[in-house]
């Protein structure tokens, strides 16, 4: 299949706003897709998840490790237009891929031999780009991508471009990519019983077993509804965990948990509330006896697969972190004694001296290791808290209610010292006693707590109101813009992402107020939090204050000071600061500040420390 | 099979001449020399070596492809000084290659020749020009026209019978003439084209000073650069498309 043919799906996809369209427009693909004898291969696997712009499926994890500056390079290599041309195009389009389409349009560098990009040659390149590692990687990404530039007329430049940049801008989401795979391969099953509604939960399911719409997509058009049904949940192939909401507090929290009706209107965010039906009965006030309060650990949250010897770890976002934490494998093979399972852990870092656990950010130096692993986990061991399971010798947990997972998971491991833990929890507890237990996990230096519905089901990748966090908010910060980018996409007429910064301590700030930015050190960058009106005022605010502009980003007169919220700071190299806020959000303008009243370094400082 | 034994400096030379375009590429282990051709990423520059036999002190091989990490070799080759000699020899078995310089010996993993890009098909051109110059003079014209611009424009007057290396920069300008005197050969005819300086730069780097290059040059059309090696038992042709001339 050539690529041109898969550009042109796209486009139409991108054409109609309408999702029923979308739908239809991706069945249609899948259904069509080429395989032998008429093609080389099946492109079925290739087209179910192209159809998102995805040379992985969900559940590999991988990046292709291509930023948008290095692409713009293989844009410039394989055209030869200017780079600042190619900026300007990418500033006013404000999208990377029709930047690319401009460039391929109006290239300047004519090429000796041209290739057609087929749909198979293109997804073997975006598949071996996260393998290029060490030295010369980053020019070898630059290469393989200028190659396929090169070969590409400007509509596939565009796609290619906005696949290798993560930003297809479809429209099509997980639950379209579900419903076209029912109404291609299961419209009209013989099963008499069958219904739409029926496939697309058959579909919804073995997505949410396998997290592989390859899978889901040609099982379903070799196998039908019974293939579907069969599908379940493999060993190393990991799943999309739960997610929780956020609580407004603990006493809302509590209610709001088990379906009661929330007296404060507490917060959930993502889709969420009763959708999915957790089994509980709403009253009022929901059943106490369901509700399990737990640690919030302040480490990170790893699904562990076991099968015999064989322990793999994944990330929340399904990257294998296995290589870096051997002391975890050979605690997980000492500790959990079923032969087969899928298990929730938070591992957390902990002094070696003291046994007290260490902040995320120090433990999160372990996660991209890959030299010298073992004198880390020397220095900084960890210990996995062990807090659901979602598959134990065989059997798929995901429908099985919170309370009997605990079970299962409490049968399946001996706590080890400071290896192996089952993590912190009280079932069904009194105000006071979920108080104490969330005062205890702040104590130990942990983010708060977890509230869970006893009764409820494993919903993959969902953001459910059955598993809501508490834990206190940061102090916000008052900080200055110094800097700012361009936005994406449909704001790209307006300035979005800011840089923070704080008064440096060594200079007096008031001294240079004026200058470009000598006085004041980054802190961050901040992406969200600004409504449309906002982004527009801050864009007029800052744009008479532009000293210095580098096409995508620009360099403003230290002026403008801000409110901002975060939910952590964390030591960092990349600013002079020595600091990087964690997902700072836009809390409103500080207008009675002038710069020089912004928040120090020393503040920034002290609140680290205290965290 | 292979088993070859060969100067540092033809080596070196050889492997510069694809270095140039390309971080790793196949080399085509056959019974009359070696042979490596191999196209850039963005398809605009390419490269076609050979390297007699006859250019080695020994050489044997039975008609194998390997796949070599570019500036891994050439760092291994960097290793000798110009008047030794590198030994070459294939395990087949470990496709490893064993390099040795001097009591220096180096095992060096190879790549999978699949899994390097093709070969490109070298296009069939007719060129109407034909310049023959020595390397110097190329390197003078190419140097100069760095200093003002990223693009250089190499073009024959074909009544002055004159060969011309111009640069146009947003406010200097570089113009250099040689007459048909000066060039060691010229057949003049219809020959403008405009070439991207970084990829030029970089393929003027490989050809030695001393070395007299070939120019085949048509009217927007890409440009064919021939030199040769080892006292002519190797030959390197370097081709490279033009850019399109917006005014």
């Amino acid at each position: 299949m050539e690529y041109a043919a898969l550009a042109d799906i796209y486009r139409r996809l991108e054409a109609t706003p309408a999702d029923l369209e979308k739908t239809a427009i991706v069945a249609e693909t899948l259904a069509a897709a080429p395989r032998p004898p008429e093609a080389a291969e099946d492109h079925l696997p290739l087209l179910a998840t192209l159809v998102r712009g995805n040379a992985f499926a969900d559940w590999e994890g991988d990046e292709l490790g291509v930023s948008s500056s290095l692409t713009r390079q293989a844009v410039v290599k394989a055209t030869g237009v200017d780079a600042d041309e190619l900026d300007a195009q990418y500033r006013e389009r404000g999208d990377l891929g029709d930047a690319a389409a401009w460039a391929v349009e109006n290239r300047v560098q004519r090429t000796l031999v041209s290739e057609t990009l087929t749909v198979a040659g293109v997804v073997e390149t975006l598949r071996s780009l996260p393998g290029f590692e060490g030295e010369g990687s980053r020019d070898r990404r630059v290469d393989a991508v200028a190659d396929l530039v090169a070969d590409a007329d400007p509509d596939e430049a565009r796609y290619v471009v906005r696949t290798v940049v993560g930003a297809m801008r479809l429209g099509v989401g997980e639950g379209t990519v579900r419903d076209a795979v029912a109404q291609a391969f299961l419209a009209g099953a013989e099963d008499a019983d069958s219904d739409d509604e029926t496939a697309v939960a058959a579909v919804e399911r073995a997505h949410q077993v396998t997290n592989d719409f390859r899978v889901v997509a040609t099982t379903a058009r070799d196998e039908g509804l019974d293939g579907l049904r069969g599908l379940d949940v493999e060993l190393f192939r990991p799943i999309k965990v739960m997610l929780a909401g956020k609580a407004e507090g603990l006493a809302s929290g509590l209610v709001e948990v088990v379906g009661g009706d929330d007296p404060e209107g507490g917060e959930v965010d993502g889709h969420g509330g009763d959708e999915g039906d957790g089994g509980d009965e709403s009253n009022g006030a929901g059943d106490r006896d369901d509700v399990l309060v737990e640690y919030k650990y302040d480490g990170i949250r790893a699904q562990l697969h076991k099968d015999g010897e064989e322990v793999r770890v994944f990330t929340r976002r399904l990257d294998d972190v296995t290589e870096a934490f051997p002391d975890l494998v050979r605690a997980v093979r000492e500790g959990v004694d079923v032969e087969t399972c899928i298990l929730e852990a938070e591992v957390v870092g902990y002094d070696p001296d003291t046994g007290r656990s260490v902040p995320f950010q120090r433990l999160s130096r372990r996660v991209k290791r890959t030299e010298g692993v073992e004198a880390m986990a020397e220095e900084i061991p960890v210990v996995a808290y062990l807090f659901d399971a979602v598959y134990v010798d065989g059997d798929t947990l995901l429908d099985t209610p919170l309370r009997e997972r605990l079970d299962r998971l409490d049968g399946a491991f001996e706590a080890t010292d400071l290896d192996v833990e089952a993590a912190e929890r009280v079932h069904g507890p009194s105000d006071e006693a979920a108080a104490e237990l969330y005062e205890a996990a702040l104590a130990d230096g942990h983010e708060g707590v977890v509230l869970k519905n006893l009764a409820a089901t494993y919903q993959p990748g969902s953001r459910v109101g059955y598993m809501m966090k508490v834990k206190p908010t940061m102090e916000p910060l008052d900080l200055v813009v110094v800097g700012a980018e361009w936005s994406q996409g449909r704001k790209s007429d307006w300035l979005g992402r800011l840089h923070l910064a704080c008064t440096a301590d060594s200079a007096d700030p008031r001294e240079s107020t004026d200058s470009t930015g000598s006085g004041f050190v980054k802190v961050g960058r901040m992406f969200s939090g600004l409504t449309d009106e906002q982004l527009v005022e801050m864009t007029e605010r800052l744009e008479p204050l532009v000293v210095e502009d580098r096409g995508n980003e620009v360099v403003v007169r230290p002026k403008v000071v801000v409110e901002v919220e975060y939910e952590e700071i964390q030591s960092s190299p990349r600013y002079e600061s020595g600091f990087a806020l964690r997902f700072p959000r836009f809390l409103g303008f500080r207008d009675d500040l002038g710069p020089a009243d912004a928040d120090a370094l020393s503040k920034v400082e002290e609140l680290y420390e205290g965290q | 099979m292979f088993e070859a034994i060969v100067s540092a400096s033809t080596f070196q030379d050889a492997l510069d001449s694809v270095s140039v375009l390309v971080d790793e590429c196949k080399i085509r282990l056959n019974e009359d020399g070696l042979a490596i051709r191999a196209v850039d990423p963005a398809n605009v520059g390419m490269v076609d070596l050979s390297l007699d036999a006859a250019a080695f002190e020994s050489y044997e091989a039975d008609g194998g492809v390997i796949g070599v990490n570019l500036s891994r070799l050439e760092d291994i080759a960097g290793m000798a000084g110009s008047g030794d000699l590198i030994r070459l020899e294939l395990d087949e078995e470990t496709r490893k290659l064993h390099i040795r310089i001097e009591g220096l010996s180096y095992t060096l993993a190879l790549i999978d020749p699949d899994s390097i890009r093709q070969e490109p098909d070298i296009p069939d051109l007719d060129l109407p020009a034909n310049i023959v110059l020595e390397g110097n003079q190329l390197d003078r014209g190419i140097k100069a026209a760095d200093m003002v611009s990223d693009h250089i424009r190499l073009r024959v007057d074909e009544e002055a019978e004159v060969f011309y290396v111009e640069a146009e920069g947003d406010t200097d300008d570089v113009d250099l003439e040689i007459p048909r005197d000066e060039l060691i050969d010229l057949t003049a005819g219809p020959a403008d084209s405009l070439f991207s300086l970084d990829y030029l730069k970089d393929m003027n780097k490989a050809i030695p000073g001393d070395a007299e290059v070939e120019i085949e040059l048509g009217e927007e059309f890409p440009v064919k650069l021939h030199y040769e090696l080892a006292e002519g038992q190797g030959q390197v042709t370097f081709m490279l498309a033009p850019r399109i001339q917006s005014d």
